[in-house]
């Protein structure tokens, strides 16, 4: 992959340059501006729920809605229409790997591909057991850990041409799995007994954090094999370290149960296409582990939160130039205000986050059903325009 | 140090077998209960909330000590109803309609119980009159509600409401990752604690009130 021309263009952000989707990601990617802050909608963590999908297609008369990316419906988020995306000028275009999509359980609730039962209520999903509750280290190995059949090369190719068909965007890979490795160690064992593995079990924490990466491993392999030459960026499957006040686990216990998985991962991708950034997602208040991220090879974080105890602005600071952000954006409150409410998030945002570049606009979880679909649209609406280099506020 | 103090340790560090050990032997030597229970097991868990609440220590550590707290607890409580000891309140808690996500409810309850109160966990996805019901049959000083999604939150209100005439006997407290003070004051909450170890000073702040 070649950096397209353009980007060395973009010191000024000069307004009459003209940049493909492609390149205003990139520049942002790079730790530059191009003419405006790239807008990303529809990834991993930055969907929009069905709900609202269906409401804004009304809204902007695109009836009837594509078919689901994910065929069982097994989730909030199961559409992803490039339409839409065209409609609110958004600059990247998303694939799948096909694992969590085809693996999950049906609508209604069931059983996934990594052995997992779950439940549904009013849409949203919990899991209903631990396969591994009751687990030995030995019990690890005999563990029927989900293959990679299945997995369908032609579809993914398929999906690349299309997006290249309809326009010059900037590619992401979604994540291989909707959990990363803490968040799906926890659903395997159970959320308390995992935490008290770490302490209590280390050995059998770290042979089942193991276990995982592998897994992890494999799917990614496979999924450069298919895509690695077509993908700008690539999503790690999301893992939550931190709630609104800090981090739930020890830098300690990251570093020595996580961050040598998340880091053999990344090492994979940057041998196979040492072009891809790499993309890592926790919600929460996780300023204390970025520098520990940078380390480890990561390119983008996710999303940043607008939290009291997080000042985005100085973390802007503290890691500009060595890491991208990719979010940021409240979904609590101000989307369900007014038009007003909604442009003064928007320069917010920018105002911490966009100055000098490396930022990618999105919200920072899916856009839930409670907002309205005109504040969507407003929404980055307001982030196209007010999002133009050079910031003039 | 003394025996307590042997206690109080064991629970900071999280070593349950220690705790079980040393308030066994605490009992037989005939200590007061109230005097194991305060001075021990709640000393220590009142170490860890302060240590949470600081960033100091995070969510496995905290377990770990509730789970020692818990295995000192089992020794002393058949004592306990004959010991005069009076527990600190009654709190019914649980996450609201359609939430499944018991992580901080759970949390919240560890460091409730570490203070002295008694909690009647009711789990997830409870409508409003399971809330109901819980306060009648437990005659609760606090109800604690919890949500981690911005669509079930409305719940809270709801059930709320629902509570009724209850309302002048109960408190009702509020947490979760979207949930915010300025919500709580919108639907007439008593209180939101943005976290476990706050949880437990508002409710502190509550049964004085």
């Amino acid at each position: 992959m070649r950096l397209p021309a353009g980007t060395e263009r973009t010191e000024t952000g000069g307004l009459d340059e003209m940049y493909t989707a492609r390149e205003r990601v990139l520049a942002a990617l790079n730790h530059s501006q191009a003419d405006r802050v790239p807008l990303a909608l529809g990834g991993s963590w930055y969907g929009v729920t069905d709900n609202l999908y269906f409401n804004v297609l009304k809204k902007v008369g695109l009836e009837p809605s594509v078919p689901p990316f994910r065929p069982k419906l097994s989730h909030t988020v199961n559409y992803y229409d490039d339409r839409l995306l065209s409609a609110l000028d958004v600059d990247i275009r998303h694939i799948w790997l096909g694992f969590s999509e085809n693996g999950a359980p049906p609508s209604g609730g069931g059983t996934d591909n990594w052995g997992i039962e779950w439940v549904e209520t009013e849409g949203y999903r919990g899991a209903k057991s631990h396969p591994l509750a009751n687990a030995t280290i030995d019990d690890l190995d005999k563990y029927n850990w989900p293959g990679m059949e299945g997995l369908d090369r032609g579809q993914i190719r398929a999906r690349i041409q299309e997006i290249r068909r309809s326009g010059e965007y900037a590619i992401a890979g979604r994540a291989v799995n909707s959990y990363g490795l803490f968040e799906l160690c926890c659903l395997l064992r159970g959320h308390e007994q995992f935490n008290v593995d770490l302490l209590i079990e280390p050995d059998f924490a770290r042979a089942l954090v193991e276990k995982v990466a592998d897994v992890f491993y494999r799917l990614t392999d496979c999924y450069l094999d298919a895509a690695g030459q077509d993908i700008d960026i690539l999503e790690l499957p999301g893992d939550d370290y931190a709630d609104n006040r800090g981090l739930m686990i020890s830098p300690q216990l990251f570093r020595e149960f996580f961050a040598p998985h998340w880091q053999r991962l990344i090492a994979l991708i940057k041998s196979r296409s040492p072009e891809i950034k790499v993309v890592f997602h926790s919600d929460g208040a996780i300023s204390a582990l970025l520098e520990d991220l940078i380390a480890i090879g990561v390119d983008v974080v996710h999303p940043l939160e607008p939290l009291p105890v997080t000042d985005q602005a100085a973390v802007k600071q503290a890691v500009q130039g060595r890491l991208v952000i990719l979010g940021g954006v409240d979904i609590k409150e101000a989307l369900s205000g007014s038009r007003d409410a909604i442009a003064v998030e928007v320069r917010q945002r920018l105002a911490n986050l966009a100055q000098g570049g490396g930022y990618i606009f999105a919200p920072s979880n899916h856009l839930q059903h409670d907002i309205p679909p005109e504040n969507l649209i407003t929404l980055y609406r307001e982030a196209s325009e007010l999002g133009r280099y050079p910031l003039t506020f | 140090m003394s025996d307590m103090q042997v206690i109080k340790e064991a629970v900071i560090g999280g070593n349950a077998a220690k705790v079980k050990e040393n308030t066994e032997k605490a009992v037989a030597e005939g200590v007061d209960v109230g005097i194991i229970l305060n001075d021990g097991l709640i000393a220590g868990m009142n170490v860890i909330g302060v240590r949470f609440k600081n960033n100091e220590i995070y969510v496995p550590e905290v377990l770990i000590a509730a789970r020692a707290m818990h295995a000192g607890m089992a020794v002393i409580k058949p004592l306990i109803a004959n010991s005069g000891v009076r527990e600190k309140g009654v709190v019914v808690l649980g996450t609201v309609k359609g939430d499944l996500h018991d992580i901080g409810k759970n949390l919240v309850g560890m460091m409730l119980e570490g203070a002295g109160y008694r909690v009647i966990d009711i789990g997830v996805d409870n409508a409003p009159d399971k809330f109901l019901k819980a306060v009648q049959e437990h005659n609760p000083q606090i109800v604690g509600m919890s949500a981690l999604l911005t669509t079930t939150m409305s719940h809270m209100k709801a059930t709320i409401e629902h509570l009724g005439a209850y309302r002048d006997s109960v408190k009702v407290m509020i947490g979760g990752a979207p949930v915010t003070q300025k919500f709580a004051d919108e639907i007439g909450a008593d209180a939101y604690a943005p976290d476990a170890a706050t949880a437990v000073e508002k409710a502190n702040q509550l049964v004085a009130s």
